[in-house]
């Protein structure tokens, strides 16, 4: 791998998921431009691999995201470098004001690329994890596939937990010396002349929201875990149980605007969680035929097309809708079922309403703002975000740019057009900086 | 619903509730947060989502004859959960005090609502009233050797105390009855048999004696002497507390003003009830309001209106002014130090009573438990005609098996 390069028309992706991938596509495509992307995790691919069918087409995740790997494969692998288990320590403004130095720190890559999955390191491995790849719903050995679609695709150790040359185990199980436990971090340096952000984001911490009992009652869980459950790939195999005692979910709650438009947590709207516990509740019903989802909802948010979808939810009797957020959430603690307070402003009567199994619609949280505090911004650049953590085209003039969620809360469709227009405004920066 | 009916909105209730009260009601975007998270709403009767949308709208009718506002008690749950930050709690307090100037006729409440000089001009004027009449009875200067004859207890009675009397009775009467016209009589959908004005009736003296409602702010299941202990109650029993000590005064000196007035063979019930009860309950009570008032630091004492300043301001001087008097009588001060005292007292005294009671916070007294009567003789009344309404229906219906 090349550690050093001074490529001054190259960009710095930071993060690898939809976003950055597809910016760094387009851009390798349409340019001769060489584009790092640097992921924290062991693999590409980010959140949309942990979405257990995507909206509103209800495709897999990977067939959306398999065009990427195919793209990457086709044309433009070259002029594409991953760092994955990677994160950037510092952007220096180089002195002319054009350009910058960038230093990403590796985590060891213990596994080479000798690796063919055939997974008898695991099966050797005496090491457990909690698995984030399903929100810690599980756990996986510290030698671990982390997900079937895993690009580069080959297992990968979590330093925290394996016990590295005292333990040995699976170096003995690999057949093919794949594995190299005294690999060391490594530290890349490298010119590029444009930045883009591609962070994403993560699920809002919804213990804050004291009164729905996230955290204090078993069966209340959010909508990404929601996703792991009914993934074939996730803890249950793709069974929609409780967590509680593992009985089939039928009368599931399902409450919109968790953290999101509340400006005691996150004052916007997160623009996903309408159409994703729509989707859930399509899911959930194909999946278990005598389930009945109820939506607590303040107003349902399916713009433009997607009222499609909407309608598609509604024309199935069993699927229900309630107007009128719930104000808190008990639980019986002889069932381990939850009673939702809750006013159904059609009806005009407060209710108390028992659900199995609660599904908070967590909002989506942008990491820009936890991502750039560890990073050393240099000579004079700084990076301003907006009072809601976002990256919004304020800093287009110096070469630093947005994609994603880093940008504003966005579905998967919409990131995919965010990052392309912010290839074009990489490109489009670099022609006039000629 | 009325299907015919065109909702009429009114532009200026929205600006007057605006005005009287703090919250953020054109914030609201109507998640029913607040109603879920009350303690005291129930089944057939959330709020304050409703009211956060009639007052948005303006739905001036509708608001007039809503009970809710006097069902709640400014837990602050609401406000306290609201993701906009749109204050319902504060929003049921500004309708508690658009109710009162609704259910007086004479205009006068929404003035001082309105307008803080309006206010102060209200009561100078009857305290410059309550001066002349004594200057008037009894002079600038007192007349006599002892209180007794320089300040005739009969003359109090018949010059002030009685007329008063008489004139709070009447005007709060009509004033109620305005109210029970615009909240039961006119409503339609509902019709309340006589019988139930009578069996109802315990609420009514049971809610205003105990003023229990406030105790439900708290709904969790811990016992009751775990919250007490926790101070969970420590409003409830303070409000109460000095409720109860200024009725039994109020009371007391209308009806026997003979005993403040004398300074020797009283009975010890009046020593312990009054001299110490209630005198320290009516000090106490409102040092304790307006001390929660300028922390801020519970909901329900956020935000104050002149008008609530005004009140406890006023009640704390007249208990002040009112233990000052009685302590100059049982110390056997000299009677011009009393006669002064006694018209300082006066003159504080009649100004909040006249202004407070009828037409400002003071009203709330009466308005409450009357509220939580008429809402129960409603909600029984529905009971019974839903319940009438499956008797009287024929089995069309095949039951299920």
């Amino acid at each position: 791998m090349l550690s050093e390069s001074n490529n001054e028309n190259s960009v710095l992706i930071i993060g690898g998921g939809h976003s950055g991938v597809s910016a760094a596509l387009e851009i390798t495509e349409a340019t001769n431009k060489k584009a790092y992307i640097v992921e924290k995790k062991p693999y590409i691919g980010g959140r949309v691999l942990q979405m257990h069918k995507y909206f509103p087409k209800l495709c897999p995740p990977f067939c959306g995201f398999e065009i990427n790997t195919r793209r990457i494969k086709s044309t433009t692998e070259r002029n594409i470098e991953f760092f994955v288990s990677s994160t950037v320590e510092e952007i220096n403004k180089n002195e002319n004001g054009k350009g910058y130095r960038v230093k990403v720190r590796q985590k060891p890559l213990y596994i080479n690329d000798n690796c063919t999955i055939c997974g008898k390191c695991a099966e050797a491995c005496p090491e457990t994890r909690p698995n984030d790849f399903n929100y810690e719903m599980d756990k996986s050995n510290a030698i671990y596939l982390p997900n079937i679609s895993s690009f580069p695709l080959k297992y990968t150790i979590d330093g925290n937990y394996c016990k590295l040359n005292t333990c040995n185990k699976c170096v003995e199980a690999c057949k093919y010396s794949a594995i190299e436990l005294d690999a060391k971090e490594k530290i890349h340096e490298f010119a590029v002349g444009s930045v883009i952000f591609a962070t994403g984001w993560k699920p809002y911490n919804v213990e804050k929201l004291d009164n729905l009992g996230f955290g204090k009652f078993k069966n209340v869980i959010t909508n990404v875990m929601m996703e792991r459950l009914a993934a074939d790939t996730g803890p249950t195999g793709g069974k929609i149980i409780r967590p509680s005692d593992g009985k089939e979910a039928n009368k599931v709650a399902f409450i919109q605007c968790a953290g999101s438009r509340n400006e005691n947590h996150l004052p916007y709207c997160s623009a996903v969680c309408c159409m994703a516990s729509l989707k859930q509740a399509i899911f959930l019903r194909e999946k278990n035929p005598s389930s009945s989802p109820t939506i607590f909802f303040i107003d349902l948010r399916t713009p433009g097309r997607y009222e499609n979808f909407l309608n598609r939810a509604k024309s199935d009797q069993n699927i229900n809708f309630n107007k009128g957020i719930v104000g808190k959430v008990s639980e019986d603690p002889s069932t381990n079922n939850l009673i939702l307070d809750v006013e159904d402003m059609i009806s005009g009567k407060k209710i108390k309403f028992e659900a199995d199994m609660v599904v908070l619609a967590a909002g989506m949280v942008p990491n820009i703002k936890e991502d750039l505090s560890r990073i050393k911004l240099g000579n004079g650049l700084k990076i301003e975000i907006d009072d809601n953590g976002f990256l919004f085209n304020q800093d287009e003039s110096n070469g630093i740019f947005s994609a994603g969620v880093s940008k504003s809360p966005l579905d998967v469709y919409l990131s995919g057009q965010s990052a392309t227009s912010c290839a074009l405004s990489v490109i489009q920066y670099d022609m006039a900086g000629v | 619903m009325e299907n015919n009916n065109v909702i009429k909105t009114d532009n200026d209730l929205i600006k007057y509730i605006r005005h009287i009260g703090d919250s953020n009601l054109k914030k609201c975007f109507q998640c029913g947060t607040c109603s879920s998270v009350c303690p005291l709403s129930t089944e057939d009767r959330p709020f304050p989502r409703k009211e956060m949308l009639m007052a948005g709208w303006g739905l001036k009718d509708k608001l007039a004859a809503d009970l809710n506002p006097w069902l709640c008690y400014y837990c602050g749950e609401c406000s306290k959960n609201c993701p906009r930050k749109a204050e319902p709690g504060e929003l049921m307090m500004s309708l508690r005090r658009f109710l009162i100037s609704a259910y007086d006729f004479t205009g006068i409440s929404r003035l001082l609502y309105k307008s803080k000089f309006g206010e102060l001009i209200a009561l100078l004027a009857v305290a410059i009233l309550i001066f002349v009449e004594w200057v008037v009875l009894f002079g600038l200067t007192p007349h006599g050797a002892t209180l007794n004859q320089a300040v005739s207890p009969d003359k109090i009675d018949y010059f002030f105390d009685w007329p008063l009397t008489v004139f709070l009775g009447v005007v709060l009467t009509s004033f109620i009855f305005n109210m029970f016209k615009k909240t039961v009589l006119d409503d339609k959908s509902v019709k309340v048999p006589l019988k139930l004005y009578i069996t109802e009736g315990w609420s009514l003296l049971f809610n205003f004696f105990t003023q229990y409602r406030y105790a439900k702010c708290d709904d969790d299941n811990r016992s009751f002497l775990t919250k007490l202990k926790e101070g969970k109650y420590n409003f409830w029993l303070t409000h109460l507390f000095l409720m109860i000590s200024y009725v039994s005064l109020f009371v007391a000196i209308v009806f026997f003003l003979d005993w403040f007035q004398d300074e020797s063979s009283l009975p010890l019930l009046h020593v312990v009830l009054f001299d110490y009860f209630a005198s320290i309950g009516l000090v106490f009570g409102t040092a304790y309001f307006i001390i929660k008032r300028f922390t801020k630091k519970i909901e329900r004492s956020k935000f104050s209106h002149h008008t609530d300043w005004m009140f406890v301001a006023l009640l704390f001087l007249t208990g002040v002014t009112g233990v000052m008097l009685r302590a100059a009588i049982v110390y056997k001060y000299s009677v011009p130090v009393i006669f002064y005292i006694y018209l300082i007292h006066l003159l504080i005294l009649f100004p909040m009573l006249v202004i407070e009671v009828p037409f400002s916070k003071w009203s709330h007294l009466a308005y409450r438990p009357v509220a939580i009567y008429f809402a129960n003789l409603k909600e029984k009344a529905k009971k019974l005609q839903t319940a009438g309404s499956i008797a009287a229906q024929p089995e069309t219906v095949p039951s299920e098996k």
